[in-house]
């Protein structure tokens, strides 16, 4: 017996009908659904000790870290402690001496942590130095 | 008569003052800015390859040559940009002499297949896998200053009467771009390391990210000369994902199907168009063209 025609075309017809709706879920257009915006991790920090030396007592010297001052102040040597990033990281610094004096003034600046010097740089000038120091990751 | 007299006076006047000329073809025109900054007043610059002329799909022709003839110094980027300059050698006269500036700047190599879609000339076909010398060496305001130095020993050699002239000229370009390169370092330090990285169409910004700590993801199929297969850009999306990247950089021919998708996946924005082979219109001398990329670059990614 092979079954009635009839019967074998609603048979046919329903499971076209079962099979439609998951096939419209997999194919219908949606709108595209986007990303969220990239978040980045924030940058993991650790205890760091500032050290700044002028020859001769700076008017003003401020760090700046990702644009924004982390530290300023004036005279002959300070020290502070921040935290900042594990890896390598840029300080911007900048000093003044006013009046300008004849001969060029040093203004020094270490980065230490945990005893460990990561930088030790010296920069020269009359009256006004500004420049970027990169700390390479330890 | 008396005209006739002026004429000749004039005439002669311009000839002798051209003929006090340096007379300079750049193939580059990065190197035509510097060598005009360099040979000031002294110096004629013949810019051969334009601005906005992808210097990668430049060919010369028989003006060309006659323009290489007529030189006394033509300078080129060199590292295999010019796959062409052996041959105009040939045809260039022997009073003309060649300086090939990169010869002179460490290189830093990359895949020929991240090049594949530059043409250096007959005979300089490269395969996947193979290495070659980046030859963006401009794209680091350290090798801008040797290439002033190498500008301008060759013509100190070509016309030593007007020697100080050079060394003076150069000193003042020199002492500008350590003021650009100071700039660029204060630019790049508002970025913190992490961030610091480029998705960029073509690998041009070598040179750059190794001078100021970025890590570079080159994405191959970003133009519009060519399609990444899915299985690319299913790798790429991951990583631009993994890497929590904030933009990706376009050139201008950049495919914007490709760029749709990965910003779509990843999150990441259209960070602007870079300025990777050269000058342009809008970048038209090679400060502008720093300042525009570095700015581009950190706007994006801050």
């Amino acid at each position: 017996m092979r079954g009635n025609p009839l019967i074998r075309l609603l048979m046919v017809i329903a499971l076209f009908a079962l099979a439609a709706f998951p096939l419209w879920q997999l194919t219908a257009d949606k709108p595209a659904e986007s990303a969220p915006p990239a978040e980045v991790t924030p940058e993991a920090t650790l205890p760091t000790q500032l050290e700044v030396t002028n020859s001769r007592p700076a008017n003003e010297f401020m760090v700046r870290h990702l644009g924004k001052v982390i530290w300023q102040g004036k005279g002959l040597r300070a020290t502070t402690e921040l935290p900042l990033p594990t890896q390598s990281f840029d300080l911007q610094v900048e000093a003044t001496w006013n009046p300008a004096t004849e001969d060029e003034n040093a203004f020094r600046i270490q980065v230490i942590r945990d005893e460990m010097p990561l930088l030790d740089s010296t920069l020269w000038a009359r009256e006004r130095v500004e420049d970027t120091v990169t700390i390479p990751a330890n | 008569m008396r005209f006739l007299l002026t004429a000749l006076l004039v005439g002669g006047l311009s000839f002798s003052a051209q003929a006090e000329t340096l007379n300079v073809a750049s193939l580059s025109p990065v190197l035509s800015d510097i060598a005009e900054k360099v040979g000031g007043d002294q110096v004629r610059v013949e810019w051969i390859v334009k601005l906005g002329t992808d210097p990668h799909g430049f060919q010369p022709t028989p003006a060309t040559i006659k323009l290489i003839s007529d030189a006394q110094i033509v300078l080129a980027s060199g590292k295999g940009m010019e796959g062409y300059l052996a041959k105009l050698e040939q045809s260039a006269g022997r009073s003309t002499r060649f300086v090939t500036v990169g010869d002179s700047i460490p290189s830093l190599k990359m895949e020929a297949g991240d090049h594949a879609g530059h043409s250096h000339g007959p005979g300089e076909a490269h395969h996947d896998g193979e290495w070659i010398e980046d030859p963006h060496w401009w794209h680091s305001v350290k090798n801008a200053k040797i290439a002033t130095r190498v500008i301008r020993d060759a013509f100190i050699a070509a016309d030593p009467a007007n020697a100080a002239t050079y060394k003076q000229n150069a000193a003042v370009y020199q002492s500008q771009l350590d003021s650009l390169a100071k700039w660029v370092r204060g630019q790049v330090a508002l970025l913190p390391s992490t961030q610091r990285k480029l998705v960029t169409s073509h690998d041009a910004f070598q040179y750059f990210a190794r001078e100021n700590g970025f890590t570079i993801y080159a994405v191959e199929g970003l133009s519009t000369s060519d399609q990444p297969t899915s299985h690319q850009m299913a790798d790429l999306i991951q990583t631009l994902r993994k890497q929590q990247v904030k933009a990706v950089f376009a050139e201008s021919s950049v495919n914007p199907k490709v760029v749709s998708e990965i910003t779509q996946e990843t999150g990441a924005k259209l960070g602007g168009e870079l300025f990777a082979d050269g000058l342009s219109l809008s970048a038209p001398t090679y400060e502008a063209m720093i300042k525009a990329n570095v700015s581009t670059i950190v706007n994006a990614l801050k």
